[in-house]
């Protein structure tokens, strides 16, 4: 096999051209709707007046309802069968793994895999993985106890199938891991950008250079990651660090090449729509933003037509120089759910992270509260600095800081720099904004 | 290993024999746990081969 197909892990498949990955996805896309509609409850009424057959075209599609994460909690909220309601595409005996989403914006959703559906869950990873790089030959640690979370299963499970050896780290401490990692001689992590950045804090507290540990890539889930936050992992870890998009319902729908120059969409296990995000009606051109709306086309036991995502992404040129024909994202831009409004002005928090991440490497850890005080809204940013510093110095960056928000979010902070220390570390996805008013 | 898009049919009737070939064994396995498990298992993977390869074999024929 030639160096340019052992580039790819399926070489058929990724360098097929466009027009044909979307007769794959349209045909796919027929078969599973057909399924849906004849094995699960929830689709089986929505879908009653639609002749799959008649879907010929990506036009076609968008002419079918959407479902969200709010539909998928109404579809099991006291419905049956078992734990899972009406979006059960299989016999319940057929359900071998439990997972559910984290509940962050309301009551976790159920996620129901059969032995079919996971296989099929960790093929699309293992396409992920082998994108960024891993090979038999690496070490992967896994820093995290999974519980019913889904993406280090994933993570885990597929590394296992590249032939990596895999190093599960949980019920071990930051320390712990640390130590657990130098002594496997780890060469892959599987982290969250989060828990990359205080595994890095804490190796530092132990007198240990982070680059000296030998990791060589690292595949983040579980949050945003701006290009700044992935550039400073890369220079602490010496690593190259790669980013991806998905979720415990879709699966991880997109991902980065070693090129590492925005996300390839992984065609065609997915059909994949990113939509204005006014009307989620019209597809976005090219360099715009947009919401993603997914239909994972091979996952039975938990069909999905058409998943409203909230994810807000920029749609990419196409090609790209790895030789993959996918659809690329240029930017994972944040969550609708996360964007809000602040004294009229459209906020989201990753526009804050991604300014200090860049320009301000002498903070460590922040964290930004927004609260109605008054008639008028106000945001705190609390920000640590890796070193201690003298008031003057303080000040000074202080004053930075706030200057370059208000360019950037066009919002007045109150800036508070507060002791090494002080804030919360997370380990697994971090909470930094919190909006109060909500809460009021 | 070849990947010549000009095997992809060749690959895709082997992956319909192995299907085949573990259909049949279900069915002289009687039920019985040690066949009807581990056949389950490996149409699971036939599915994922039937994915990656019988898909865009179909397509480019």
């Amino acid at each position: 096999m030639s160096d340019r197909n052992k580039a790819y892990w399926n070489p058929f498949l990724e360098t097929l051209p466009r027009e044909k990955l979307i007769q794959i996805e349209l045909k796919n896309f027929r078969k599973y709707l057909q399924y849906a509609k004849e094995n699960c409850a929830y689709y089986r009424d929505r879908y009653k007046d639609i002749d799959p057959q008649e879907i010929r075209s990506l036009e076609d599609v968008r002419k079918l309802p959407l479902i969200d994460k709010k539909d998928l909690r109404l579809a099991q909220e006291g419905k049956g069968p078992g734990l899972f309601g009406e979006i059960l595409g299989v016999h319940q005996d057929e359900v071998t793994d439990f997972r559910q989403t984290s509940g962050t914006t309301g009551r976790p959703v159920y996620v129901a895999e059969s032995y079919e559906s996971w296989q099929w869950r960790v093929e699309v990873w293992c396409h992920l993985l082998w994108m960024a790089g891993f090979r038999e030959h690496d070490r992967v640690f896994v820093p995290f106890g999974y519980n019913v979370y889904v993406a280090f299963w994933e993570g885990h499970y597929a590394a296992e199938k590249l032939g990596c050896m895999v190093v599960p780290g949980g019920a071990l401490d930051t320390k712990g891991r640390i130590n657990k990692m130098t002594e496997v001689k780890a060469t892959g992590l599987l982290n969250t950008p989060t828990y990359g950045l205080h595994l890095a804090e804490t190796a530092s507290q132990m007198g240990i250079v982070p680059a000296d540990i030998g990791i060589e890539r690292m595949l983040c889930a579980g949050e945003p990651l701006p290009q700044a936050t992935r550039q400073r992992l890369e220079q602490i870890w010496g690593a190259e660090v790669y980013d991806h998009i998905g979720g415990t319902e879709p699966c991880a729908w997109a991902g980065m090449c070693q090129a590492r120059k925005g996300l390839h969409i992984m065609e065609p296990f997915f059909l994949v729509e990113v939509l204005d995000m006014e009307t989620l009606s019209r597809e976005v051109d090219e360099g715009e933003l947009g919401v993603a709306v997914v239909t994972p086309l091979g996952r039975h036991s938990f069909p999905l037509i058409r998943f409203n995502t909230n994810d807000i992404v920029r749609r990419g040129a196409d090609g790209c120089s790895c030789g993959r024909t996918s659809m690329m994202i240029s930017e994972v831009a944040g969550r609708a759910d996360d964007l809000c409004k602040i004294r009229g002005v459209l906020f989201t928090p990753v526009a804050v992270e991604e300014l200090l991440r860049r320009e301000f490497p002498e903070i460590g850890e922040f964290e930004m509260t927004v609260e109605c005080k008054g008639i008028t809204d106000e945001i705190t940013l609390k920000v640590e600095s890796c070193e201690e510093m003298s008031n003057d110095v303080m000040a000074e960056l202080s004053a930075r800081l706030s200057e370059r928000l208000k360019i950037k979010t066009n919002l007045r902070f109150n800036i508070d720099c507060v002791d090494t220390g002080v804030l919360e570390r997370y380990t697994l996805k971090s909470k930094r904004f919190k909006d109060l008013r909500k809460t009021k | 290993m070849n990947a010549d898009p000009s095997n992809l049919k060749e690959m895709k009737a082997t992956i319909d024999q192995i299907e085949q070939l573990v259909h049949k064994l279900k069915a002289s396995g009687g039920g019985i746990p040690v066949v009807e498990k581990n056949a389950r298992i490996i149409l699971s993977v036939v599915n994922v081969l039937k994915f990656g390869i019988s898909d865009p074999a179909d397509i480019l024929d």
